[in-house]
């Protein structure tokens, strides 16, 4: 498992690293923080809706809505 | 993961009967299995891709997708049923049936394919997830174009040009080709966006789906060439694309269901 030194950012890589694979997962939290115009290595506990909804709106293409609002409700519960 | 691997059995014995039939079997005989099953693998592909429709409770972007694709395969269910009815009930020739009445329902059905996998490009690639490599894009837009050419000089010109083609045979027979170069485009682009990520249950349900549309553009090829040449029969070996591509959009279909199953009961 890829470790951030961020604690934050390393769980939102643990929580979808399952379903997205290592480097998408990376590239995910990449872009979607670029996105949000946020460091991937500064996030902050208030960072964490926006990150979540981005993300979930990401892969609910893949998953459907229900599964990606569940995978973002456990982001935001970090 | 059980419909998996009963849905994957299946297909295999249907491709494999399908091999016997046209290396063993002549005749009417031929010809009804030849007809009758890219209409029990169409219906296999509508249950498996309904499964999807099913599950998926909020009208979002990615019930419209399925559901495009969705309504694509029942005019193709219904274009293949017509084809049977005439060649084998009715016992129409074909080839002097062409184009037939299940032409528009394919016709129609292919631009539902369209939509739905554009509409899954274009999402994606808003999403904000990674697009990846720019190049891959650039060499998959490149050999589409050399292959169009390439079409475009083998078949489509000669097809074109042809005084003993109706304009109704040349408008259809230009249509499967020309449609299906852009197919063959996207279901690249949707391959190599979702080989992207490594869990293959989550790529799965694409890789199919495109796998499968690369078989429909197979087969297409061949038949407007055959077609056009007067040379093609029911029971050609061909055939096999079209049934394999049902086959393979059903699968992805019970691929995605799953995936989102597993997720769900993850929780």
């Amino acid at each position: 498992m890829t470790a951030y030194e961020n604690i934050i950012t390393q769980k939102i890589y643990e929580i979808i690293a399952p379903y997205l694979g290592d480097l998408m997962a990376k590239g995910a939290i990449r872009s979607q923080c670029k996105k949000a115009g946020l460091d991937e290595t500064k996030i902050q506990r208030h960072d964490l809706p926006v990150i979540a909804q981005n993300l979930a709106k990401a892969m609910n293409l893949f998953v459907g809505a229900e599964n990606a609002q569940m995978l973002a409700n456990k982001i935001k519960a970090l | 993961m059980k419909n998996v691997r009963n849905y994957w059995i299946l297909s295999g014995i249907i491709i494999f009967f399908n091999i016997v039939a046209y290396v063993f079997i002549e005749g009417n005989t031929l010809l009804i299995i030849s007809d009758l099953l890219p209409v029990v693998c169409a219906a296999l592909s509508i249950m498996g891709v309904a499964s999807v429709i099913y599950y998926l409770k909020t009208f979002d972007i990615t019930k419209k997708v399925w559901l495009l694709m969705l309504i694509g395969l029942v005019f193709n269910f219904i274009a293949e049923l017509l084809y049977f009815v005439f060649e084998v009930i009715q016992q129409r020739n074909m080839d002097d049936f062409f184009p037939s009445y299940a032409d528009p329902f394919w016709i129609i059905g292919f631009v539902f394919f369209f939509a739905s996998i554009i509409s899954m490009i274009i999402y994606y690639l808003r999403s904000g997830m990674p697009h990846g490599k720019t190049q891959i894009y650039l060499i998959i837009i490149f050999s589409t174009i050399v292959l169009a050419i390439l079409e475009t000089n083998f078949l489509l010109l000669p097809i074109a040009r042809d005084p003993e083609t109706s304009f109704a045979q040349k408008a259809v027979s230009l249509f499967y080709p020309i449609t299906d170069i852009s197919i063959v485009c996207l279901s690249l682009i949707a391959m190599y966006i979702v080989n992207q990520f490594s869990k293959r249950l989550f790529s799965m349900p694409w890789i199919l789906i495109a796998l499968g549309y690369l078989f429909f553009t197979v087969s297409d090829l061949f038949y407007s060439y055959l077609s056009w040449q007067d040379e093609y029969s029911a029971g050609n070996i061909f055939d096999i694309g079209w049934n394999a591509g049902y086959l393979l959009i059903g699968l992805a279909g019970i691929y995605q269901f799953n995936l989102m199953k597993k997720i769900k009961e993850e929780r």
